[in-house]
C-alpha cells in the first residue's frame, strides 16, 4: 500500500524525498545509468487461468434468478419470540383502541339516539314497515308480476278523497289514520 | 336389590335411611325439595357470589355508600382480546354514554355487551334500591377466557391445522353516582416530583 504523508515541515519533507529516491534506486539500479536491468523471469508459478468459458459462465450466473432453496435462508424470521410486555404495548396502543364517538345526538321526533349523519334507526324503521304495508297493497291491486301501470300513484288514508290533482293517476287506500310524517300534498 | 327402584325412589329411600327422625309413619314420599337440583350442583362463579355481600347498617353520621352492582355474562362466542377493546371504551363512563357509544359500535361484542347493561341496570332498579337508573357509572368491566373448544382446520394438499373456538366472559360492575372526574394526565412536573419524593425518602437501614 502506498502511504503518502503530507508534512507541513520542509525539512522532514526532504528527508522524505531522499529515503524514497533512495528506495527507488534500490528497486532499479539500473535505470539511473541509462542501462536497463537484467529481465529474467525469476520464478514462474502455474496460476489459475481463466478457460475461454469461464467468463461467459460468469456473466450467465449473475443475470440467473436464485432459485426458491436458496432464498429460503434469506427469507424473514422471527429470532426472538415477541414477550408479553411488547405484546401489550403494541395491542393497547391508543392508535389500537377504539375512539370515543362524538357524533351521536338525540332523534328530536322519538327521543332515540342516532349519529348526526344518519337517519334515527327507530324513525326509519316505522317507515319502512308503513312502506311495506303499502307495497303490498300495490301488489295485490296489480295482481301479479310486470303489471306495473305506467301512471303515478297515490296513497290515501282514512277519510281522504282523491282531489281533481289526482286525475289519472293509481289510488292505493290505507285503512289506517294518516302518519304523522307522510304529509300530504 | 335397588336395581327395580328409579333413581329418585332410590335417593328417596337412601335419605329414608339417612334420617330417621323424619320418618313418617303414613309412607309418604319425601317432598322432591330435599334432593339437590342441577343449579347448585354447577358452579357459582366469584363475580355473582359478590353482590351477596350485606354489610352491617350504616350509623347515622356516616356518609351514605354507593350501591354497587355486580352483573356478568358468560362464554360469549367472541375473543376474549377483541372484547377487551369494548371494555377499555366504557369503563369509566356513565351508563347512558357507555350505552350511546356501543349502540353505534359495529364490532360484534357490542351488542352482547349493550344487553349485559342494560340487564344490569335492570337488576340495580329492582333488587338493589338504586333510585335513579340513569345515575350509575361503570366502575370495572373486565374480561376473562371462557371455555376453548379446538378443532381441525383443513388447509390446501390433505395439510390440516388445530384451530381453537375461543369464547370469553364479561363481567361489569357498576356504581351508584356520577361518574368520577378523568384523573389528568402525568405531567413531566408530577413526575420529576415524584423522582425528588423519593430520594427523600431514602435512609441508611441497618444503622443507629
Amino acid at each position: 500500500a502506498l502511504v503518502v504523508v503530507h508534512s507541513p515541515l520542509p525539512r522532514l519533507r526532504a528527508l522524505l524525498q531522499r529515503c524514497w529516491a533512495r528506495l527507488e534506486r534500490g528497486l532499479c539500479p539500473g535505470v539511473l545509468g541509462g542501462q536497463s536491468p537484467p529481465w529474467g523471469p525469476a520464478l514462474a508459478v502455474q496460476g489459475p487461468a481463466l478457460l475461454p468459458q469461464g467468463i461467459n459462465h460468469a456473466s450467465e450466473r449473475s443475470a440467473e434468478v436464485p432459485s426458491l432453496l436458496e432464498s429460503i435462508l434469506w427469507m424473514a424470521a422471527p429470532k426472538k419470540r415477541r414477550t408479553i410486555e411488547v405484546n401489550r404495548c403494541r395491542r393497547r396502543h391508543p392508535s389500537k383502541l377504539i375512539e370515543v364517538k362524538r357524533n351521536i345526538d338525540v332523534c328530536p321526533e322519538c327521543g332515540n339516539l342516532k349519529q348526526k349523519h344518519v337517519l334515527c334507526g327507530y324513525c326509519y324503521a316505522k317507515v319502512k314497515a308503513e312502506t311495506r304495508l303499502i307495497r303490498m297493497e300495490m301488489h295485490k291491486k296489480e295482481g301479479g308480476p310486470f303489471n306495473a301501470p305506467t301512471v303515478e300513484t297515490v296513497v290515501l288514508y282514512d277519510g281522504e278523497k282523491p282531489t281533481e290533482k289526482d286525475e289519472g293517476k293509481r289510488i292505493i287506500e290505507r285503512a289506517r289514520k294518516r302518519p304523522s310524517w307522510f304529509v300530504q300534498n | 336389590h335397588c336395581s327395580f327402584l328409579s333413581g329418585a325412589a332410590w335417593a328417596r329411600g337412601l335419605l329414608s335411611w339417612a334420617r330417621p327422625e323424619r320418618w313418617l309413619a303414613s309412607g309418604s314420599l319425601f317432598p322432591l325439595s330435599c334432593i339437590h337440583t342441577s343449579t347448585s350442583l354447577q358452579k357459582i362463579g366469584k363475580w355473582e357470589k359478590k353482590n351477596r355481600i350485606v354489610y352491617p347498617p350504616q350509623l347515622p353520621g356516616e356518609p351514605r355508600r354507593p350501591a354497587e352492582i355486580y352483573h356478568c355474562r358468560r362464554e360469549i362466542k367472541y375473543s376474549k382480546d377483541k372484547m377487551w377493546y369494548l371494555a377499555k371504551l366504557i369503563k369509566g363512563m356513565s351508563i347512558d354514554q357507555a350505552l350511546a357509544q356501543l349502540e353505534f359500535s359495529d364490532k360484534k361484542g357490542a351488542k352482547v355487551i349493550k344487553e349485559v347493561l342494560l340487564e344490569a341496570q335492570e337488576l340495580a332498579v329492582r333488587k338493589h334500591n338504586v333510585e335513579f337508573k340513569s345515575n350509575l357509572h361503570i366502575a370495572e368491566s373486565l374480561t376473562g377466557r371462557g371455555r376453548y373448544v379446538k378443532r381441525i382446520r383443513c388447509h390446501g394438499k390433505g395439510m390440516f391445522g388445530v384451530m381453537k373456538i375461543s369464547r370469553c366472559h364479561y363481567f361489569v360492575k357498576l356504581v351508584e353516582g356520577p361518574p368520577p372526574p378523568p384523573e389528568p394526565p402525568r405531567t413531566g412536573f408530577d413526575q420529576a416530583k415524584e423522582y425528588v419524593q423519593q430520594l427523600r425518602n431514602r435512609t441508611l437501614v441497618h444503622t443507629l
